[in-house]
């Protein structure tokens, strides 16, 4: 009975704000420390970035050149990828020229190209929308939805870190996520099974998780250009921006410095783990509700029935850092999030109650009785003052 | 006597062509410099892959190794050869600093012929 009120407890404070929060800064260094390295650099995935250095020329630069971008994209098609993914939302006319020379390179490109779009929720004004959805009509290519998903807390600033996919129902139109489309094109059963995404640390050569290449390295002689073409081939690639202020978001990974990771990169560790078919997932609720009952009965029965009640410190010490290793052990081999708050609450809470017990029984025997006897005073005084209510009511 | 020389020649032989196969990877093996933050480490320029890059604290290099074609960011400081670097754990991200300057305004880049020379 007080192991299930302790789980009980438990399960409520793990949907407050703070509690929550803690949870995500415990599996984030998890993520940060824990998650995948592959021996040497993803040989599906590559990035395209326009960076400041690409733009340093450029007499605008945001909306970028549409001509530049056709070219980046003819570049990287005449390298025979796998499949290109572009991760601009195209939403405003500029010169029509350059945008006609865009949609020719998109439309006439030998391989398949992905295209992001956006709906209400981005936010744009209608006139945007409708540009946005008339460019992609005149594109021709399949389409998939650019977002990923915060999760957010009623009190307080939540944190904003990307942690997930969108999840199906959450996006307004019918639209799949755009990392999705692309990995079909490789994995054509790619298919989500959960939204939490998992991420990959620089693989154990030393080499980023992903290839990345400037995209102004892709527009200079044949002879320079040569070498980076032969690294896109065969892979997905995601063009994208890699700006200072734009597109930039916190994710697990931040938990560290607080970088902020390009949108664009983001997509690409999802399209990665579709098609390896990686996922990390949390507990299912009642996978959470086993493991906290087991959590509470265990530190319960160790602490009262076993009599080690009296080292509860060193109980309390010893299960919360098992816990954690085994934390760490779950997220690395079987890539589950375990629940760390709630179950060193659980643990703590039950340890202290098996060693505490008795007290807490005569301590509750006392309360009950002084509030027995003061219950009767008081509904005998409450019923005194009804009765002379009502004699006075009737009198009137 | 005959057998010797014979056996001399197939064991040059096999050295030689054995030679012919190490040689075009070795020269094959190059690290492209794909970004720079060290003046003596210049963007676009080709090494061997067994020379020694010495990038300081603070500063980046970004690499393209061939035939592999792999990147690599290397974060100073570090002195040696771009295959061998790995980073640690965390390495590849600064430690967390005590405050973060935020830009409060718009990126309003100028046009190349606005800009100081």
């Amino acid at each position: 009975m007080c192991v299930a009120l302790i789980v009980l407890g438990v399960l409520f404070l793990s949907d407050i704000g703070y509690i929550r929060t803690a949870e995500h800064w415990t599996a984030d260094w998890r993520t940060a420390l824990c998650s995948k390295r592959k021996p040497s650099q993803d040989e599906n995935v590559a990035l395209v970035l326009f960076t400041e250095e690409t733009l340093q020329d450029a007499p605008v630069r945001i909306p970028m050149d549409r001509h530049l971008i056709a070219k980046v994209i003819r570049a990287v098609a005449s390298a025979e990828p796998s499949a290109i993914g572009i991760d601009f939302v195209f939403a405003r006319p500029t010169n029509p020229e350059a945008d006609g020379d865009l949609i020719r390179a998109i439309r006439d490109a030998k391989v398949p190209i992905v295209l992001v779009t956006v709906d209400e929720h981005a936010n744009l004004p209608e006139k945007q929308l409708q540009f946005h959805r008339k460019f992609l009509a005149d594109a021709k290519r399949p389409t998939g939805h650019a977002y990923f998903e915060r999760k957010t807390d009623t009190f307080g600033i939540s944190d904003q870190a990307v942690r997930q996919m969108a999840e199906p129902g959450h996006v307004n139109s019918n639209q799949q996520a755009f990392a999705e489309v692309l990995a079909q094109i490789k994995r054509p059963n790619a298919k989500t099974r959960t939204p939490t995404i998992a991420w990959l640390l620089t693989a154990r050569d030393g080499s980023q998780p992903f290839l990345e290449v400037d995209a102004a390295d892709l527009l200079g002689d044949n002879d320079s250009v040569a070498p980076y073409l032969a690294a896109l081939k065969g892979k997905i690639v995601l063009i994208g921006s890699d700006l200072v202020d734009l597109d930039r978001h916190l994710t697990p990974l931040s938990v560290v410095d607080e970088a902020r990771m390009p949108g664009v990169k983001i997509h690409a560790f999802i399209v990665s783990q579709l098609i390896d078919n990686r996922w990390i997932r949390k507990l299912r609720p009642a996978e959470e509700l086993l493991l906290l009952l087991s959590v509470a009965s265990g530190g319960y029965l160790v602490s009262r029935i076993f009599g080690f009640g009296r080292y509860a410190k060193t109980l309390a010490v010893t299960g919360s850092t098992a816990l954690v290793i085994g934390g760490f052990g779950a997220f690395k081999f079987a890539g589950l999030v375990l629940p760390y708050t709630t179950a060193l609450t659980a643990w703590i809470s039950s340890v202290s109650l098996g060693r505490n017990i008795e007290e807490i029984y005569r301590k509750l025997g006392k309360l009950f009785r002084l509030f027995a006897t003061k219950g009767r005073l008081s509904w005998r005084t409450i019923h005194r003052i009804g009765w002379l209510f009502v004699q006075r009511f009737l009198r009137d | 006597m005959a057998y010797n020389s014979s056996y001399r020649v197939v064991v040059r032989a096999t050295f030689l062509a054995g030679l012919t196969l190490v040689l075009p990877t070795a020269a094959g093996a190059d690290v492209r410099i794909t970004k720079s933050d060290v003046p003596a480490i210049t963007k676009g320029s080709v090494l061997n892959d067994d020379a020694v890059l010495d990038v300081p604290a603070n500063k980046k290099v970004k690499v393209l190794l061939e035939p592999s074609k792999v990147s690599k960011v290397i974060v100073g400081p570090y002195k040696g050869t771009a295959k061998d670097y790995i980073p640690s754990d965390l390495s590849y991200k600064a430690v967390k600093p005590p405050s973060e300057l935020d830009p409060g305004a718009t990126l309003n880049a100028p046009p190349p012929q606005f800009r100081k020379r």
